[in-house]
């Protein structure tokens, strides 16, 4: 964990600090609210020996009481002193109750002793003060030796009388608000960290190169304002989301390109989307980069193959009854139930009715010939599975496409369910294409595409942090299809591809 | 120009083919009097078949009644029509279900209003209005646009049988409004 990570992880989880600051605050400002207020006033008592002489007399009677008066002090809290008090001021309590409230002390090298008396009341801190130096003097008197006159050598005077005070002694605002914040700011930070150790789930790029080491294909931020419609490379083109599903679709020629060893290997055509667990957003990524491959001049098939719970249709404001189903039973042939969608010539295939079987009807010859038949027929076919861990129909289909896309979705999944996920694609022999991280924190993903890590790309290029600018959607709308690009000029390997700006 | 040898024809498809396809049938057949090579039909999933249309229905029309009577829906009937408009939704999944084929010029009514005049602008302005290509091409554009708008519960419109007078008004007036904007797309 570097620094980086420390802010990233103070950033993700913000609200943990904060939130435990404000709980901190609160607290004392509750603790502040509902405690009573007490107040503290202090009288000053001087001792001072009494018996006129010579100037050494004075000197020897004043060291004489700076040694005692510390022991005077002391005395204050005694029920010798106190006693009197309580049976004045509040006779249903005893000495030891109000020892507790009240201290006193001996300046050094002063013949001063200083009481200090705390109650509820300002006035009634000053007059259990004003009471306790006056006792104290009067038992100091009867104390002290006395001298040949019979009278006691020691005088006390009250000189500095207490007064009552003017605010309260505690609660003391400002420090208790300040304490809860920085324990409340310490606690919050405690737990983002801990909160992140805990956290399992496929956060960034970082995280997913823990699980797999397949290729990030695409990075999908999170969508800031949805308008109810998520096909957004169709239905808003400018939105920097579309341009996060152009980039997919940019990957996977280059991955084309790569996949493409010897003259007259597989094409990458049929692609199925998946993903580990229902809710990763899959199909929206399915339709999108349907969309995309279309907008690049592509003839594109979009196929409903999550014959469990169809989306597509519904999604795309189509009609899902006739569909994919209703060809393999031979209800009609692909031309008549296919239907138009969107401006750049999409073809959707929806689901058509749900069958009770739908793992023995992909996994059925009918299916295996009618990819045959439009892997034929079209330059991609794009096909939306049911998600990998709960059924086994995306792992049958894996086996019948040139490619798997895996959907990860960073604020969903956990590392080990794409993980086991994953090793179930590889048992089957799938040819896993790569992952696409969808709901990315966007503000990571800036950072993070320096480190997209494409099969036979140059390493990443630290200061190439922002590649040039080519206004993102103008150069993505006009380059040609994505296919094209792919075969007839090989891309120079790049640092890493244009990243939209924002 | 010659007319075609089949008119150019539109289905209208509600459950009992009593209350709102027949006064949609009515509606749009009063609007295309003078259009040659057009005409409209209705039929019902669940066909109260034989029935004339509901009372409370024809009292809200103001042009003549259909002249035929409540009639199932076959297959057949949806494979000879250019354009079928249901409803709801769920009569269109019926409709399609029972002939895929179709799925392509199945829409519901309202959908395809909206549907239609989003398609209408991007239409060759070389087709004449009355012109059965231009129909054709016309239907043949709007599920384009389904990716502009968002499908909802607006799409449908409910049935008012067996309830009060203010369902069928409801009813009739929200048929009304949609044929007279379909007409004016399809170009008077």
């Amino acid at each position: 964990m570097g620094l980086r990570a420390n802010i990233d992880t103070a950033r993700r989880r913000w609200r943990w600090v904060v939130g435990l600051s404000l709980a901190g605050v609160l607290v004392a400002a509750a603790l502040v609210s509902t405690s009573a207020p007490t107040y503290r006033a202090s009288a000053s008592v001087f001792f001072s020996l009494d018996f006129g002489g010579s100037a050494s007399d004075l000197v020897q009677g004043s060291t004489y009481a700076q040694n005692q008066v510390t022991s005077f002090a002391a005395l204050a809290t005694t029920p010798a002193v106190l006693q009197s008090v309580v049976d004045e001021l509040d006779p249903g309590s005893t000495a030891t109750a109000l020892a507790t409230r009240v201290s006193a002390q001996a300046p050094t090298d002063t013949v001063l002793v200083e009481v200090t008396a705390t109650d509820g009341s300002a006035a009634g801190a000053a007059r259990i003060a004003n009471a306790v130096a006056e006792s104290l003097g009067r038992q100091v008197e009867a104390l002290a030796p006395t001298g040949a006159d019979g009278e006691p050598n020691i005088e006390a005077t009250t000189v500095t009388p207490a007064e009552a005070p003017a605010s309260a002694a505690t609660p003391r605002v400002v420090l208790t608000l300040v304490a809860g914040l920085l324990v409340g700011l310490l606690l919050g930070i405690g737990c983002a960290f801990a909160r992140e150790t805990l956290d399992n789930r496929v956060r960034d790029v970082a995280a997913l190169a823990r699980v797999t080491p397949l290729p990030v294909l695409g990075l999908i931020g999170r969508r800031r304002a949805g308008d109810g419609r998520p096909v957004v490379v169709e239905a808003a083109p400018l939105d920097p989301q579309a341009e996060f599903y152009r980039q997919l679709r940019t990957n996977l020629g280059f991955l084309e390109v790569s996949a493409e060893r010897e003259p007259g290997d597989r094409r990458l055509s049929v692609i199925a989307v998946t993903s580990s667990v229902p809710g990763e957003g899959k199909s929206t990524v399915t339709a999108n980069l349907a969309a995309a491959l279309a907008e690049g001049g592509a003839r594109v098939l979009l196929v409903d193959a999550d014959l469990r719970r169809p989306t597509q249709a519904a999604m795309l404001g189509l009609e899902g009854a006739a569909g994919l189903t209703t060809v393999l039973r031979g209800g009609a042939e692909l031309a008549d139930v296919v239907q138009d969608w969107g401006s750049s010539g999409l073809q959707v295939l929806a689901s058509g009715a749900c069958p009770p079987n739908p793992g023995e009807l992909l996994s059925s010859p009918a299916m295996g010939r009618f990819l045959t038949q439009q892997r034929a027929a079209w330059d991609f076919v794009v096909i939306d599975t049911p998600p990998l861990l709960p059924v086994a129909d995306a792992a049958i289909l894996s086996r019948l496409v040139d490619g798997t896309l895996v959907v990860a979705n960073a604020r969903l999944v956990r590392r080990h369910q794409l993980a086991e996920a994953l090793t179930g694609l590889a048992q089957v022999g799938a040819h896993q294409l790569g992952i696409v991280l969808n709901m990315v924190d966007r503000e990571d993903s800036a950072y993070d595409y320096r480190t997209d890590r494409l099969p036979g790309q140059a390493r990443r290029r630290p200061w190439r942090r922002r590649p040039r600018a080519v206004p993102p959607t103008a150069a993505a709308r006009h380059a040609p299809p994505t296919r094209v690009l792919a075969r007839d000029e090989v891309p120079a390997p790049r640092g890493a591809p244009s990243r939209s700006a924002r | 120009m010659t007319a075609p040898p089949r008119p150019w024809a539109v289905l209208v498809v509600c459950t009992g083919n009593i209350c709102r396809s027949p006064a949609a049938e009515a509606l749009l057949t009063a609007a295309w009097r003078d259009t040659p090579g057009v005409a409209a039909s209705s039929a019902g999933l669940h066909a109260r078949v034989g029935e004339p249309m509901a009372a409370p229905m024809a009292e809200l029309l103001d042009v003549p009644l259909p002249g035929s009577r409540a009639r199932q829906l076959t297959p057949s009937m949806v494979r000879q029509s250019d354009l079928v408009l249901t409803m709801t939704r769920d009569q269109r999944a019926r409709v399609v279900t029972a002939e895929p084929s179709a799925v392509r010029r199945t829409f519901t009514l309202r959908e395809f209003v909206e549907l239609a005049e989003l398609a209408v602008v991007d239409l060759d302005p070389a087709l004449d209005g009355a012109d059965v290509q231009r129909r054709t091409a016309l239907v043949r554009a709007a599920p384009r646009f389904r990716g502009r708008r968002t499908a909802d519960p607006e799409d449908d419109i409910a049935d008012p049988y067996g309830r009060d007078r203010k369902a069928y008004e409801t009813a009739m007036s929200e048929v009304d409004e949609a044929i007279g904007r379909l007409v004016r797309a399809f170009g008077g």
